[in-house]
């Protein structure tokens, strides 16, 4: 019937109609804001609405940096790993789920801002993303990169002075301690992540460039992995003379070295005959583990530890 | 026929052998061959020799050669058991349940405590076996379709446990890991004493039941009217063979492809009847787990989990075995 | 002798065999007829101890119950229906897996074992793989892996059901030769109840129906009766005269 495709078609306008005026309503309504796009560790891009004023942490090596530069009182929430400063564990908590954490709670807390690193899955950050909420993860490899990614932080949070200072900061303690340390022969190490089977740590990853920092040789050096099982044999034949055995592991004091049913391989082993070892506390496996400006506390243990002599 | 079987058995005797002297020259340190040799000669005629050197080779080499070639062995046999009772050409030392189950014990170990992962792994693993053998019971008997359907379904069960359990604390995963896959490190001469009884335990038995073996292929119907006490035989047979496989497994973990593919490759060589293939296929194992842990401790990215070296090495001679099968 | 006395078999709710109460002299050679499900493979089970049953079962005086497999083994010998297999045993491997019950050495050479084999006719076929045998061929090799087993009977289940003609009458040329040995053979070929003596048992629903020779008018009648057919139809097919 011709009257009733003439109301189609009315219909039909109206509804065409209604929906353009509003889009361009809506398009006028929304602001010009100011942004800044930098680039995190993973090579991404990211496109950052300023001023930041809410932030979330994922990791306790961000949180750190925050403070660091003195930007703490931007953060709304971190995580239950965060220890330092006592500050930051007062902090509500995304809930961290063995290293992961639910979008859920991160969005409940309105950042504009979040900080991760690599342990939280890439889904994570996507869906963060997709939800307009900005995401710069940070995985500093060693000290230069933390310098890096607390100038980066300092330009998003309009903390670029205080950024500025803690680089230098750091950067002249570390300078101190190398110049210290500097005529001393280098001394060779073990680094203990676990004892059965042994993990160290290798060229790539963060504790091995604090260990190079404080001017020590890592026996696992010549493995091409950050993260790889040293074979005892090895050990043997290096000989190193220090040993540091991180915390968390079953070996817990020296009696695995001496009289354990491990301890006849250990036995002409330069560390262990010298007692050179040195076994970490929670706070100090925290400032080996955790990049950020705790690190420089983790640059003097080891030089402290490797050549008393010369502090 | 006899006679080059038993060719074959004296050659892989000989291989054996010969495979253990190239592994403990091969290292992540590089000990030149008259080095090692020379310090063999001292140390047997009880003088002095270079600590170093001495140390990595009788404490920390050899121990784990002969650790390879005894869990070789004895995954050999037990994978040979496990394919002849079920009739199954992909039947693994593991079937009732046994690697879920250690695998429960080792990640409660791991939260825990990691020293008692042995311990918890081979009461775990039995605990799976007797379940997936109260499950299958019929007429007293040993059923085996039953059994290898409760094996599955044991293992579907205890893997769930065990990946929770993991989950928990998944700041240890490496440890698990590295135990999961199969790893021969720290091996130790004590070791290598506990699993030498219990070769000495499995070898002879599954000697002495090789007749029974060939019988049973058959089919239980026929291997009955022929005269074999076929359920006495698979009690036996099946509850030795889990027994040992779950003492090696919470000493190295789960290490794959070896009980699978040793019997087919022995088989191969001398034929169906399990009065050679009993010697051939430990022997088969002992080398190929030997070869695969030699490389897992030699990479230049440091040492890696055996099972991934066997994994490797297993699926491209299964592939091809079958291949072969089907052209027949 | 083998004798029965109110065998039941039951498995579950079902009745297999009821009551059955049958002798088997020496040297007998006795074809066990009947419709499918009528219990005829479940009293070779029975006589094999491969099921549990109620009642009493002697052979040559000894009841079965009590004897070891081995022993039962060297009285009782069994010839499955199989129509193929994967193994690659050679035919003289498998034939003298017969010796089991006798003697733990078994791969020893043993004259049984070619005697066997030529009593079958099979010689030429020692050294073959049993994976590669005819259906006939491998019915026979099974054959002859009974006869090495010593016993004074073999039970058969169907031995001609899948062969070509000419295997059909070498098989029952072979059975008919045995010497001290009697046979319980499950058929339902008229050709093996002519060629070997005629001594039938017909069994219905567990429970026999005729027990008696070929020749007796009333197994013509009862055949009818069990299979709804009449003997004489069937007289046309057969290899052997209907006598």
């Amino acid at each position: 019937m011709k009257a009733r495709s003439v109301a189609y078609i009315v219909v039909a306008l109206v509804v065409i109609a209604s929906i353009s005026i509003i889009y361009v309503d809506s398009q006028k309504a929304k602001p010009k804001v100011e942004s800044i796009t930098v680039t995190d560790d993973l090579g991404r891009k990211v496109v950052i609405p300023l001023p930041v004023k809410r932030i979330v942490s994922m990791d306790p090596s961000n949180t750190q940096m925050l403070y660091g530069i003195g930007a703490g009182n931007l953060l709304v929430a971190d995580t239950s790993y965060d220890w330092w400063p006592s500050n930051a564990t007062k902090l509500p908590k995304v809930e961290m789920d063995n290293g992961t954490a639910s979008v859920e709670e991160v969005v409940a807390m309105s950042p504009n801002l979040v900080l991760a690193t690599t342990i939280q899955p890439l889904q994570i950050i996507d869906q963060l993303q997709n939800l307009s909420i900005p995401v710069l993860v940070f995985e500093p490899a060693n000290i230069s990169q933390i310098y890096s990614d607390m100038m980066t932080l300092g330009n998003v949070t309009a903390h670029q002075s205080g950024a500025l200072k803690e680089v230098n900061f750091m950067k002249t303690t570390i300078q101190g301690i190398e110049s210290k340390i500097s005529s001393y022969p280098k001394v060779s190490l073990l680094y203990m992540m676990w004892s059965n089977p042994m993990y160290t740590v290798g060229p790539g990853s963060f504790i091995d460039s604090i260990i190079s920092d404080a001017g020590g040789i890592n026996i696992a050096d010549n493995l091409s992995s950050p993260y790889p099982v040293i074979g005892m044999e090895q050990v043997v034949y290096d000989n190193p003379k220090a040993i540091i055995v991180d915390n968390g592991t079953p070996v817990t004091n020296i009696s695995y070295f001496k009289t354990g049913n491990q301890a006849p391989l250990w036995h002409n082993i330069s560390a262990v005959q010298n007692d050179t070892i040195l076994f970490l506390n929670v706070t100090e496996s925290n400032w080996m583990n955790e990049p950020g400006p705790l690190t420089v506390y983790a640059v003097q243990m080891v030089a402290d530890f490797l050549y008393p002599q010369a502090f | 026929m006899k006679v080059s079987a038993n060719i074959f058995v004296i050659s892989l005797i000989f291989l054996t052998l010969f495979n253990i002297l190239v592994s403990l020259s091969i290292g992540p340190v590089h000990i030149p061959l008259n080095q090692i040799v020379s310090n063999i000669v001292l140390y047997s005629l009880h003088h002095d020799t270079n600590w170093t050197i001495s140390t990595i080779l009788f404490y920390i080499r050899l121990p784990r050669i002969v650790l390879a070639v005894i869990i070789g062995m004895i995954l050999g046999v037990s994978g040979l058991i496990t394919q002849t009772i079920f009739k199954n050409p992909l039947g693994d030392p593991y079937l009732t349940g046994v690697s879920s189950g250690a695998a429960v014990g080792a990640a409660i170990g791991f939260l825990v405590s990691p020293f008692l992962v042995p311990v918890l792994a081979f009461i775990f693993a039995m605990v799976a076996v007797g379940i997936s053998f109260l499950i299958s019971r019929s007429d007293g008997e040993v059923n085996t379709e039953m059994l290898i359907l409760a094996g599955v379904s044991v293992s579907f069960l205890f893997s769930a446990v065990a990946s929770y359990i993991i989950y928990l604390k998944i700041y240890n995963l490496r440890g698990v890991l590295f135990w999961l896959l199969g790893g021969l490190y720290g091996a130790t001469w004590s070791d290598d004493f506990y699993l030498f009884a219990t070769l000495l335990f499995i070898f002879p038995l599954i000697i002495y039941f090789r007749r029974e073996l060939d019988i049973m292929l058959m089919g239980d119907e026929q291997a009955k009217s022929l005269g074999v006490d076929t359920g006495k035989v698979k009690t036996i047979t099946l509850i030795s063979s889990s027994l040992v496989t779950s003492i090696a497994v919470s000493i190295v973990g789960i290490i794959g492809f070896i009980g699978l593919v040793s019997p087919h490759i022995g088989r191969k060589l001398v034929g169906e009847s399990h009065r050679f293939l009993v010697f051939v296929s430990p022997l088969i194992g002992a080398n190929i787990l030997l070869v695969a842990d030699t490389i897992a401790r030699s990479t230049p990215q440091g040492e890696i989990p055996v099972g991934i070296v066997t994994a490797f090495i297993g699926s491209p001679v299964l592939i091809y075995l079958l291949y072969r099968r089907r052209k027949m | 002798m083998i004798e029965i006395d109110g065998l039941t078999v039951r498995y579950g709710k079902k009745v297999a065999i009821e009551n059955l109460t049958l002798r088997v002299k020496d040297g007998e050679h006795l074809i066990l007829m009947g419709p499918n499900g009528s219990g005829k493979t479940t009293l070779l089970k029975a006589l094999l101890g491969t099921v549990n049953f109620e009642g009493e079962i002697k052979l040559n005086g000894r009841e079965t119950k009590s004897l070891s497999r081995r022993e039962l083994a060297r009285e009782i010998a069994y010839v499955p229906q199989i129509f193929s297999t994967p193994y690659t045993f050679t035919v003289r491997e498998f034939v003298s897996m017969g010796l089991y019950s006798l003697t733990r050495e078994w791969w020893k050479e043993d004259a049984r074992i070619d005697e066997a084999l030529d009593k079958v006719k099979i010689s030429e076929l020692r050294d073959k793989t049993i994976n590669n045998l005819s259906g006939g061929e491998l019915q026979k090799s099974i054959i002859a892996r009974s006869l090495v087993q010593g016993s004074s009977y073999i039970l058969m289940d169907e031995p001609t059901a899948h062969l070509d003609i000419k295997s059909v009458m070498e098989v029952l040329d072979v059975i008919s030769n045995f010497r001290d040995k009697g046979t319980i053979i499950v058929s339902h070929d008229l050709n093996a109840l002519n060629k070997l003596g005629g001594s039938v048992l017909l069994l219905k629903n567990g429970r026999a129906v005729f027990r008696g020779d070929k020749t007796d008018p009333l197994f013509k009648e009862k055949i009818s009766e069990t299979f709804d057919t009449r003997i004489s139809e069937i007289a046309d097919f057969l290899y052997f005269p209907l006598t």
